[in-house]
């Protein structure tokens, strides 16, 4: 059997939800044989997403255009997309910013009223992805096949979550233990 | 007392006239998920978590204001009840700014807690991101209406049992919040005894004990039914 | 009481100027939209629920081919958004959630998925709310679906599928 292609990528989130896939410490090693890593900020170093991906881990949600790009690509590449971790699943802590209305009143205030030095606003196209208006969970602007919450998920759902799809099952995100919030 | 028997989920039952479904239910060990009810404090049927199926009956029934009548045959957790359940979750959480991770309530909110009961693990509706507002007046306690599910919990533990009415509702639909005294910041509000039972009541992060952060709210519910019955049966310890 | 909806509307008050009728709103903001070709319905409140709207404030208001019945059903659901008391969770915030669907597919951003969601959330709010402005709020939404269906469709975001077989 061909090793599933597995793919873990990093949108607007802390990282956390990475850090926690890599507490799961002596599994990797054994995931590491059933799989084959082709694209992840912790585990290769392509820039460009991979076609015919079986799994992807998707951690943080869509807050400015790089991410929505990345987002609609890994979608057409990648046959189960898992939103990993509260931010993906909720927009979280980036989608605090949408309280303050949109991307401008978001960055005057971090850029003007809270900058010291030199306030000025970034402005770099083609460069620095512009701001989209609101942080969305991922499945806002793609289907998504399996919620992971969490914040981050524990080392022990993200194994959990990842086991069954090995063997070729469906996890069953159900239960305190799989999808309790935070 | 009269006895009244009922089936629940095919569980026979004998109570007594005057519970309601969710006594009955509660006493016989079987769970309906709530989130307005609180023991010791008048119901109001407005969260509808606790809606039952009735056999031979057209509509869904709150189970905490319906009472139990002879013969009854109710359903808690048929497919339908359970889906129903979950979309009124997911409108909840789609409704307020709920950002579990940093909030004083994790792991003890019962809003969690009903989200994994009823098996979300995201909600269909867009979130609604709400500008709602902190109030921090008050000497010893705090209200994050990003919080706030409007369950009323507060207003009617503070009227009916504190004796104090500081909480109300304003407004209403989508711009309904909870307001205090005669919308004054709750700093203000004099009839505050600052007795700290809606902090108790508040099944959520809302309303929280100042100088509590990340998950560290445990709330004391019990301490309110034990004041309830204290009162009506002169039982003053526990 | 008895005569058709075709007597009230093209006897009596002389049916649609210019065009024809489409469809007959009757019973206030949340009835139901009852099509051009069961016009031969009788007034009365058993006749009317059978066609999923209802007598309601014995109002009427007749639309004819020119009208957009998601548009229709969004002004309507605007309606009911601004009247919900806010007591009950399913009225309070599935009248805000309906209003948003029904925009997103006016804006033809909407997928099958939210369809489908739209559909179930009308279901719920109807059987789950405490009284009967949540009950019927989604009439509109109900009704038109039941027979104009295609005009939701038509709305709704072509979706490239991908070689996987998934749409977005
Ligand atoms: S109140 Fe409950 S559901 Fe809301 S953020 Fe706090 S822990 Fe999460
Ligand atoms: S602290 Fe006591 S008196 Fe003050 S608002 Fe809360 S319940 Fe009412
Ligand atoms: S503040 Fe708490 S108790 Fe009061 S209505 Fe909001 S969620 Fe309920
Ligand atoms: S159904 Fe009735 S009680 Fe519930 S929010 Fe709507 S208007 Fe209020
Ligand atoms: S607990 Fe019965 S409606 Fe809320």
């Amino acid at each position: 059997m061909a090793k599933i292609r597995l793919a873990t990528v990093w949108l607007a989130g802390c990282s956390g939800c990475h850090m926690s896939f890599l507490d799961m410490d002596e599994w990797l090693i054994e995931l590491a044989e059933q799989v084959e890593v082709v694209f992840s900020p912790v585990g290769s170093d392509l820039k460009e997403y991979p076609e015919n991906v079986d799994v992807c881990l998707v951690e943080g949600g869509v807050a400015n255009e790089e991410n929505l790009e990345l987002a609609l690509e890994l979608r057409d590449r990648t046959k189960t997309v898992i939103s990993f971790g509260d931010c993906a699943v909720t927009a979280n802590v980036p989608g605090m910013r949408n309280m303050l209305g949109g991307a401008e009143p978001v960055l005057k205030r971090a850029y003007l009223e809270l900058g010291d030095k030199t306030p000025q606003l970034p402005h770099a196209p083609g460069i620095v992805p512009e701001l989209l208006e609101k942080v969305q969970p991922l499945h806002s602007v793609i289907p998504v096949d399996i919620f992971m919450p969490g914040c981050p998920p524990s080392a022990e759902r993200i194994r959990a979550t990842l086991e069954p799809l090995l063997r070729g099952e469906q996890p069953e995100m159900v239960g305190r233990e799989m999808i309790k919030f935070g | 007392m009269s006895v009244v028997t009922l089936k629940i989920n095919d569980q026979e039952l004998a109570t007594e006239t005057g519970k309601t479904i969710l006594e009955a239910a509660q006493d016989a060990g079987i769970r309906i998920p709530t989130l307005c009810h609180l023991d010791g404090i008048t119901d109001v049927g407005a969260c509808r978590l606790c809606l039952i199926e009735l056999k031979g009956g057209r509509k869904l029934l709150p189970a905490c204001v319906t009472e139990v009548a002879e013969g009854m045959e109710v359903e808690t957790h048929t497919e339908k009840l359970q889906d129903y359940r979950r979309m009124i979750v997911e409108l909840l959480f789609s409704e307020g700014n709920h950002v579990c991770a940093i909030c004083v309530a994790n792991e003890n909110c019962e809003l969690q807690d009903v989200a994994v009961e009823v098996g979300m693990d995201h909600t269909r509706f867009r979130y609604r991101f709400p500008d709602r507002h902190i109030d921090l007046s008050h000497p010893q306690f705090g209200i994050d209406h990003n919080r706030c599910i409007l369950c009323t919990r507060c207003v009617r533990v503070c009227d009916e049992i504190e004796g104090a009415h500081v909480w109300d509702v304003a407004q209403r639909g989508a711009a309904e919040y909870i307001v205090s005294g005669l919308s004054q910041p709750w700093g203000e509000v004099d009839a505050c005894t600052a007795c700290g039972k809606c902090v108790d009541a508040c099944p959520t992060g809302s309303i929280f004990r100042k100088g509590t952060t990340t998950a560290e709210k445990v709330g004391d519910r019990d301490k309110l039914q034990f004041l309830v019955t204290a009162r009506q049966e002169r039982q003053w310890t526990r | 009481m008895g005569i058709t909806l075709r007597e009230i509307v093209e006897e009596m008050g002389g049916g649609v100027p210019e065009g024809e009728v489409k469809a007959v709103q009757t019973g206030g903001p949340s009835g139901g939209c009852i099509p051009a070709s069961m016009l031969d319905t009788p007034v009365d409140y058993d006749s009317l629920k059978t066609v999923g709207s209802m007598m309601g404030s014995g109002g009427m208001v007749v639309m004819d081919t020119e009208t957009s019945m998601v548009e229709v059903a969004q002004f309507y659901m605007e309606f009911c958004r601004g009247e919900t008391c806010g007591k009950c969770v399913p009225c309070r915030t599935g009248t805000v959630q309906l209003y948003a669907l029904l925009s997103k597919i006016l804006a033809g951003q909407a997928t099958e998925a939210d369809l489908t969601v739209m559909e179930d959330l009308c279901h719920v709010v109807c059987e789950t709310s405490l009284c009967g402005l949540g009950m019927t709020a989604p009439n509109p939404v109900l009704s038109t679906l039941r027979y104009f269906k295609h005009e939701y469709t038509d709305l709704l975001k072509r979706v490239p599928v991908s070689a996987n077989g998934r749409g977005h």
